[in-house]
Order: structure tokens, then C-alpha cells, then sequence
């Protein structure tokens, strides 16, 4: 349903030649399909997410590459078809999702307002669409007539949710949808969006830091380091055998707290400066299995059985020919 | 300066002297026509050098404790000493002295500096400022520290400016602020839940790391149990500002007994141990922020656990009446179950 050929994000700079942000991403995303996008700050997940979903101001951004929805290459659509599809295909769910409400408006009349620019409902229909979408989200029908600071935040964030469904899109796209809210809040989220996502069969984009929390959800994981994603694989096969030294190095990060003794390890050093023109494979400073190749030469992209790794310790041996 | 202020300065020496306690603390805001129960008989003691968790949602009263050790707040009942210090009782003057021996740490380091100070400047403000140094002392020691937190090399940083700075790095000066002074004891709310997964572990250890040099006590404020566990000694779970469980934290996370740390325990992602789906979809309760408010009155009316409400496990008594603390020194649950 969703592909995306070689995309390529710059942030324009009037100094320097500009941020790469997203560095030649290409992948698909199918109907009804769970799956998750995962770095750490500043590796340009929530960019990608962005530049898919057309939210990216051209004059500051040089956006290159392929975005086809169903066949309709988003990229080179205009803005007033662009804005048309928005909703109705594709929706934008962002991690100040909940602190988008317009504070003086009930939450119904916030559902109404895309309602009315979208569709030609009724305003009994509309009700009661709202009252559906409010109970999927576990939220009591009554809450439309709340405001927003009446709410909680995992409760704004549940009805941002319900209000990203509302004309029934096929691509949810959500920017750490839970990442300022509490653990048990964002369990409960996390599991109420999966549950769904396969009962209503749309498609989620979920953008976050958190892999442990990406793995339990998502079908498939993409992971993402300096603008490329180094690894895309089925979520049960990432956790039993992630290649990719990052992947490996993120999963590190995480331990199950019940277990007999528990320690954390993290990643050494940081992401590498986007500004700069990257030699080499940008993880080599932080690899634990940096090799001499690793410093000079890109790594390609490796195909694997599911899904890819981009890492040199896969390549397929050349042959020489004597 | 009063005599007895003279007398509490010099008194002053290497940390690890003083122990924190608090006894029966409660803490209820009055508001329009309810009020709401913040800490309800808080009892607690923090040892010299040890790091005790405190770990709840937002609403459990974490950082109402917070802000009642460090003196931002006065308790409504209760008494919190640390030391020779009631720190309930403490006016404005003394309480400039006693946070001296006292210093926060925040969620947030991007809120935290001032964003027109340099690294160096951040560190020696609170030098002069407390241990009142001379401009070159104060230079050296904050070098010292800068090696300590990791901000190293020392030249390349001391001119740098927060935005300059990642997120990991502005933590780290925000610790290398807090233990200039020589603290007694460190607050840290939430220190690295704003950070990236893969840095966390560093700023965690490097907390563990002063605590021993140092022998500085920390209150680590968390709801995230994965990381109390690494870090702390002892955990306290809070719900609604009632303690419901506490001990060792290998003891209470490895053998939790209260329903509410199970919920918490289960929230933690975890990719090691899958989920049955849907197990927790229930708890969570679908109540507007007016309700939440008004129902933990009920719990310190003597009306029941404040659990109950949320607990699958509820009985009949647990409406009626509050459990208090059972178990031995390194573990003690608040619940009837048991």
C-alpha cells in the first residue's frame, strides 16, 4: 500500500550544505500491518515519518525521492489534494498529540470540525461516529462533551487517537504517541492501538526510541541510525537474532526486571553529526565489530530470507576470478 | 547570620553524617470543595550512601515527597528531619543553608540551565555561591567535577553552552551542578526519563558512582521499575500517596505482592518475556481528572485502600478499611490478600 523508493531529506541551511536527515530510505508498509520505526533522537525517524506524511515545509526542506500511496505518488500531488487525502487515507498522530486540542473547544466539536471539512455527515452521524471512535479508544462516550483540560494526559492522547480514525484512513502514522506519559498509561495505549489496528485492519507507522516497547507491539521493525535504516525485519525474528551490531547494542539496553540479576548496558559515543558528509559506515565509531572496511567503504544493502541488514559483516564474499 | 546558623556552617564536613527520616509526613492541598491526599502517614528512612527508589504514576505523590525533603513545601502532618535539621520547621534563611546539603536533580535538562550559561560557569556558580570559594578555587574544583561526570576533555566543554550539549551531556551537567556543593543527599526526579534508552544506562551509573565516592544518600523518582531496580537499594511503591509495598529492591521486584507493583512491573516493555495481549487492557481506568481527584479523599477519609478501586483482586474489606504495612525489614506490603 505505502512505498517508499529513496527518499531523501536535507534540512537547508544558509551556512552549510545542510542536514541529511533521511539518507536514501526505501521500504513498504502493506495493508493491515503493524510496524514500528526505532532510533535514538536526532537519527530521523520522526523526519521520515514527516516527509511521508507531506508535513514538511518545502522552503526549508529538500525532500527527494518516491512516496506512493496506493499507487498515487504523494510527492507530486498538489497541496490541495494533498490536504484532501490527509484524514481520509493517511492521518498524523504527534507525541504533543494530546496538547493539540484547541483548549476552548469540546472535544466533539474538535471531531466535528474535521468531520464537516471532510465528509457531508449529519450532526446526529457525527455523534455518533464520535461516541464509536471514543469507546474503541476505551474512553467513555461522555468525554465529547469534555473539554480538553478536563482529560488526563493518557486520556487527550487516547481521544488524538480516536480522532486520527475518524475517516476511517488506511495509514496511521504515530510519532511517539506515548512517550510522555506514564508506564502503566502507555501499556495500556500501546495495547488498546495494537488490539485496533487488527480489529479495524489500518496500517501504523510507529515512530519511537523505545524498542523493547516497539517489539511487543509491532509486526515489523525498521531500525533506524543516521538516516538510514540499517535493519528491517519480522518483530520475533529482530529479538532472537537482530544482526545489525546497533540493533544488538539497542536490545543491550533493555532487561527483564524480574530476573535474577539484572544490569544495563548502553551505547558508547553518539550519533554522528548529520551536517557532515559521512565516509564509511556511520556506526563504526560506536560498532563493537568495526572491521577495517568499516571506516571507508558504505555498507550495502543485504537481502536477507525477511526483510534486510546494512552491514559489512554480511556482504556476500566477492569472487575473484583468476 | 544567627549563632545557631555559624554553628550548623561549620559544622559541615565530608557527606555521609546524616540520615533522612520521615515520620507520619502527610501532605493534603486543600482545593474548591475537595481536597487531595498527596502523602498520607509517609514513614521512611534514607541511610547515608544508599539509594532508595521511589516509584509510582504520575498522581502517586512521588514528587510531593520531593518536594517536602527538599523544603519546597511544608508537610500538613508529619515530621522530616534530616540530621539536625527539621526541615518542616526550617525558615527561609536556614532553608538557603540546608539546601547546601540538599540538591535536586530534575526530569528535564533542557529546562534546567540557563541556556546563556557555559558548562564552567553552571558548575562554579553553585562553588562560590555555598562553599563560598574564591573565583580560582572554585575554577579548579569545578575541572575536578567536570572529570567526574564525564564531561571530559575539560577544555573542550567549559565554554560550551547547553543547546551545544546532547541530552545525555546535559544531564551529566546537571548532576555535575548538583553534587558541587557537596551534598548530603541527592533528589533526582526522573533523571533520565527524557533520555535515550542507550544513554541512560551511562547516567545511571554514573549516579551509583558518586553515591560510592562520595557516600552521598539518593532518593531516586522513577516509574520505571527496570531502571529502580538497577540503581537502588530499597524501593518504596507509592499509589495516591499511600505506600503499598517496600524492601529490598531485589526483593520486591523479583517477588512483588502488591497488585499495584504487579501492574507496574507488567508495564516495564519487556521484549524478553512477551505479554499475554490484552492483560492489561482493563485497569486503567476511564475516569475524567475530576473524578481522579475527588476519589483518594474516600481513601484518607478511612474509607478503604485506595487501590481497591483499580484492583482485580478487590474484597469486600478493602472498601472499608486501610491495610497497613506487613512483613519484615526487607519486605513490607500494605494489602489484605496477603
Amino acid at each position: 500500500m505505502l512505498q517508499v523508493k529513496d527518499l531523501w531529506v536535507t534540512y537547508k541551511s544558509r551556512r552549510s550544505a545542510g542536514v541529511a536527515a533521511v539518507r536514501g530510505v526505501q521500504f513498504d508498509i502493506p495493508d493491515n500491518t503493524f510496524v514500528g520505526l526505532v532510533g535514538e533522537s536526532g537519527c530521523g525517524k520522526s523526519t521520515l515519518g514527516f516527509a511521508i506524511a507531506g508535513l514538511l515545509d518545502p522552503k526549508r526542506n529538500n525532500v527527494q525521492g518516491e512516496v506512493m500511496l496506493d499507487g498515487q505518488d504523494l510527492r507530486k500531488l498538489p497541496s490541495e489534494q494533498m490536504r484532501a487525502l490527509r484524514w481520509s487515507k493517511l492521518s498524523v498522530v504527534l507525541q504533543g498529540g494530546m496538547n493539540a486540542f484547541n483548549p476552548v473547544l469540546k472535544i466533539k466539536h474538535q471531531f466535528m470540525d474535521v468531520m464537516r471539512e471532510h465528509s457531508n455527515m449529519s450532526k446526529a452521524e457525527m455523534t455518533e461516529r464520535i461516541a464509536e471512535l471514543l469507546s474503541a479508544v476505551d474512553l467513555d462516550p461522555s468525554v465529547m462533551e469534555s473539554y480538553p483540560h478536563e482529560l488526563s494526559g493518557g486520556m487527550k492522547q487516547r481521544a488524538a487517537i480516536a480522532l486520527s480514525l475518524v475517516l476511517k484512513p488506511r495509514l496511521v502514522i504515530l510519532d511517539e504517541p506515548t512517550t510522555a506519559l506514564d508506564a502503566v498509561v502507555q501499556r495500556s495505549i500501546v495495547t488498546m492501538l495494537s488490539d485496533l489496528q487488527r480489529e479495524l485492519g489500518f496500517s501504523v507507522l510507529f515512530v519511537s526510541h523505545d524498542l523493547g516497547l516497539v517489539l511487543e507491539v509491532a509486526q515489523r521493525v525498521m531500525v533506524m541510525y543516521a538516516g538510514q535504516i540499517v535493519e528491517d525485519k519480522p518483530a520475533s525474528m529482530l529479538m532472537e537474532q537482530a544482526e545489525h551490531p546497533y540493533t544488538q547494542a539497542l536490545l543491550g539496553c533493555y532487561a527483564n526486571p524480574r530476573a535474577e540479576h539484572v544490569s544495563l548496558s548502553g551505547i558508547p559515543g553518539s550519533p554522528p553529526d548529520l551536517r557532515a558528509v559521512l565516509r564509511g559506515c556511520p556506526f563504526a565509531p560506536r560498532c563493537a565489530k568495526k572491521m577495517d572496511i568499516c571506516a571507508v567503504e558504505t555498507p550495502r544493502l543485504v537481502k536477507r530470507e525477511e526483510g534486510s541488514v546494512l552491514c559489512h559483516l554480511y556482504a556476500p564474499k566477492e569472487v575473484t576470478v583468476r | 547570620m544567627s549563632l545557631r546558623e555559624q554553628g550548623l556552617q561549620n559544622k559541615q564536613t565530608a557527606p555521609g553524617r546524616y540520615v533522612l527520616e520521615l515520620k507520619d509526613v502527610s501532605k493534603v492541598y486543600e482545593g474548591r470543595g475537595h481536597s487531595t491526599v498527596a502523602a498520607y502517614k509517609v514513614n521512611f528512612t534514607v541511610e547515608p550512601g544508599k539509594i532508595v527508589a521511589l516509584v509510582g504514576e504520575s498522581g502517586s505523590g512521588k514528587s510531593t515527597l520531593a518536594r517536602l525533603i527538599t523544603g519546597i513545601e511544608k508537610p500538613t502532618e508529619g515530621r522530616i528531619t534530616f540530621g539536625e535539621w527539621h526541615v518542616e520547621s526550617l525558615k527561609s534563611r536556614q532553608l538557603r543553608n540546608y539546601r547546601k546539603h540538599v540538591q535536586m536533580v530534575f526530569q528535564d535538562p533542557f529546562s534546567a540551565l540557563n541556556p546563556q550559561n557555559t558548562v564552567l560557569h553552571s558548575i562554579m556558580r553553585p562553588l562560590r555561591r555555598h562553599l563560598r570559594l574564591s573565583e580560582a578555587e572554585a575554577r579548579e574544583r569545578a575541572f575536578s567535577i567536570m572529570s567526574t561526570v564525564r564531561l571530559t576533555p575539560v577544555e573542550q566543554f567549559m565554554n560550551k553552552k547547553p543547546h551545544q550539549l546532547s541530552g545525555g551531556q546535559r544531564q551529566r551537567l546537571v548532576i555535575a551542578r548538583a553534587i558541587a556543593p557537596e551534598p548530603e543527599l541527592i533528589v533526582a526526579d526522573e533523571p533520565v526519563s527524557m533520555l535515550d534508552v542507550s544513554i541512560r544506562a551511562d547516567v545511571l551509573n554514573l549516579i551509583d558512582e558518586i553515591r560510592r565516592t562520595r557516600n552521598m544518600s539518593v532518593i531516586y523518582i522513577t516509574h520505571d521499575m527496570l531502571s529502580a531496580r538497577v540503581l537502588a537499594d530499597e524501593v518504596i511503591v507509592l499509589y495516591r500517596g499511600h505506600i503499598v509495598e517496600r524492601g529490598t529492591s531485589d526483593e520486591v521486584l523479583r517477588n512483588p505482592s502488591h497488585p499495584y507493583t504487579e501492574l507496574l512491573l507488567e508495564s516495564v516493555p519487556n521484549p524478553f518475556e512477551p505479554k499475554v495481549r490484552t492483560a492489561s487492557r482493563a485497569p486503567e481506568v476511564s475516569i475524567t481528572r475530576k473524578q481522579a481527584l475527588v476519589a483518594p479523599v474516600k481513601g484518607a477519609a478511612g474509607q478503604g485502600c485506595p487501590f481497591a478501586p483499580r484492583c482485580p483482586h478487590v474484597m469486600d474489606r478493602c472498601r472499608t478499611s486501610i491495610p497497613s504495612l506487613t512483613g519484615d525489614s526487607r519486605h513490607q506490603t500494605a494489602c489484605f490478600k496477603n
